[in-house]
């Protein structure tokens, strides 16, 4: 039998986190609003990437707020770091002039360097300090750059039980990705996830996911 | 039950239709490996060549007039005045070079980079946001709806609600009507160029405007020389211009570019200078004569700085990321204005069961 169109198939080179994100993705038609945080941007320095401090209330039984902050100034940092006008952006911008911007071509810039540097900061995070306590953060590039999305892990364990029994054709869809493995290379890890339950299956899905991600990420570069 | 049912209809979908949209359907084994990308259902009036890497705006304008025009009176240039000019002296046809690849590839750079699209907000954010809008109020002066006040440098700064892309747009942005795109530090639409000119593809606009104004100049003064060396020695200009009546052509042509772009040139040199878009130079937004204490916060107050930031800063990566596959959950998750998506593929649909059994009625039929 055919399964449901809606299975994890390839992935892009987004780190892993986004893997547990698009798990995420398909639950998140079950999951209600209340547990999605979205951190929205600080334009008081201007247009640079910055986004706010301020504890978001939804979060007070959550985390505690230290934590939370120390992860959104350091975002902040590696994001100053990234946009910094200094020596070595003049030098790039002046060699990319001189060579008709066709070396942006060939290397990698800082900001992109930065931003993978800034996705590992997240994994890192997550597998840490925000998975062990229901969260999950995404990175702010999936959004445009224009919020730090937090989602409450809660509805994975809460809709893999009743998933079954739920009409709801949404959660039906959920279930039903999440118990079929199909043409897909991450089918071990699903079923990896679907075997393990709640909030453990996360972690437990990210470590075993670790290593298919930059197998692929060198297999998706074309 | 429903889980049969709703796996049944998928081998009947997959092998009837032929459409692209159900070929996002893990349908069958023959177009499980067949992904689509995002740049297939990018919302906004694009258009992509080679699986994303190019993007254009649906209204390309008149690109293919600006790369004629340049063909031309450059292929005419060194075809016709180099071969004379060359005993001059070498540099000529070298330097003339030297510019023409300059505006060739600016010219590409700018048509066919991502001029710094803002993805539109998932139907979460969006809700999110309108939740916010609905919470908050102050009870004395009320603002007009969907905008947003913000401190940027001491300088008050209105953000305006997008209503196509669900968001409240960053300081700088404008929603560009031709493409239907929210661009970052909007520029203009410049149809000789079939783009956007935004935060990503502003230095390259920028290069190709002063290297194509040094190329009209250029040429110009080189057909000038020439038709001015065979009218001496009693040759006379008509006898001139009969022998070469292709520098007349490149004359003409040179002409009349060469006034609109040496304006352009300056001013977009003004815009850089003073760190200013040309959306906000034409709004006056930080004009002194709308006799408020305003001025541009974004300017660093030095021509030196804001020259280096504009052109030489770091470049902004590509947001929209066009050439990342879309998850298998089809319907992509951004807000769209016109639904295009067939009835069973509708997110939102909580009666997706009836759809399916509609769409595979309307397949058997």
């Amino acid at each position: 039998m055919i399964s449901a169109p809606r299975t994890a198939t390839d992935r892009t080179k987004l780190p892993y986190c986004h893997e547990s994100f698009h798990n995420l993705q398909e639950l998140r038609h079950s999951a209600s609003l209340a547990n999605k945080v979205f951190i929205q941007r600080d334009y008081t320095d201007g247009t640079i990437c910055k986004f706010q401090t301020k504890f978001p209330s939804e979060l007070d039984s959550r985390i505690e707020r230290t934590l939370f902050e120390d992860t959104v100034k350091t975002l902040n940092n590696y994001y100053a770091e990234a946009e910094k006008i200094g020596g070595q952006s003049y030098l790039e911008g002046c060699l990319a002039c001189l060579t008709v911007y066709l070396i942006f071509l060939c290397i990698e810039t800082r900001y992109e360097k930065v931003l993978k540097k800034i996705s590992r900061y997240i994994q890192e995070q997550n597998e840490k300090i925000y998975a062990p306590r229901g969260l999950l953060i995404t990175d702010p590039i999936e959004r445009g750059m224009r919020v730090v999305s937090l989602h409450s892990l809660q509805t994975t364990r809460d809709s893999n039980r009743s998933c079954e029994t739920d009409q709801n054709t949404k959660t039906q869809r959920c279930h039903l990705s999440n118990t079929e493995t199909t043409e897909t290379r991450r089918g071990t890890g699903r079923r990896k996830l679907e075997k393990a339950g709640g909030e453990e299956t996360l972690l437990s899905y990210l470590k075993a996911t670790a290593g298919e991600t930059e197998r692929e990420r060198m297999m998706m570069e074309d | 039950m429903k889980n049969c049912e709703y796996q049944q209809i998928d081998p009947r979908t997959l092998r009837t239709s032929t459409t692209r949209t159900s070929s996002t359907l893990p349908c069958g084994r023959k177009s499980s490996h067949r992904l689509r990308r995002k740049w297939e259902v990018f919302p906004g009036k694009n258009r992509f060549y080679c699986d994303g890497r190019i993007m254009l705006a649906r209204q390309c304008g008149v690109l293919p007039l600006t790369i004629g025009l340049i063909f031309i009176t450059s292929g005419l240039f060194f075809t016709f005045d180099c071969p004379f000019l060359v005993h001059l002296t070498v540099f000529i046809p070298v330097i003339g070079g030297v510019l023409f690849v300059f505006v060739i590839v600016s010219l590409f750079q700018t048509s066919f980079t991502d001029p710094g699209i803002l993805p539109r907000a998932s139907p979460d954010e969006a809700a999110d946001i309108e939740r916010q809008i609905d919470n908050s109020g102050s009870s004395t002066y009320r603002p007009p709806p969907r905008t947003k006040e913000i401190l940027i440098n001491d300088q008050v700064v209105k953000l305006k609600y997008c209503f196509t892309c669900k968001m409240f747009r960053p300081p700088r942005t404008s929603h560009c009507s031709l493409c239907d795109n929210c661009v970052e530090r909007f520029d203009h639409h410049c149809p000789w160029v079939g783009n956007c000119v935004g935060k990503r593809n502003y230095r390259f606009f920028y290069a190709f405007i002063v290297s194509l104004s040094f190329l009209t100049s250029f040429i110009f003064g080189c057909v000038i020389t020439h038709l001015t060396l065979r009218s001496q020695g009693d040759k006379g200009i008509i006898q001139a211009i009969q022998d070469s009546p292709a520098s007349v052509v490149e004359l003409v042509i040179c002409f009349f570019s060469i006034w609109s772009i040496l304006g352009l040139s300056g001013f977009h040199t003004y815009l850089v200078a003073s760190n200013l878009t040309t959306n906000e130079d034409i709004k006056g937004s930080w004009s002194s004569k709308r006799g408020e204490e305003s001025g541009n916060p974004y300017t660093y107050n030095n021509i030196f700085t804001n020259c280096c930031v504009v052109l030489c800063g770091p470049m902004p990566p590509s947001l929209i990321d066009r050439r990342g596959f879309l998850p298998a959950d089809d319907a992509p998750q951004t807000v769209t204005s016109d639904a295009e998506l067939p009835p069973f593929m509708a997110k939102n649909d909580t009666n997706m069961e009836e759809n399916c059994q509609e769409f595979a009625l309307s397949c058997t039929a």
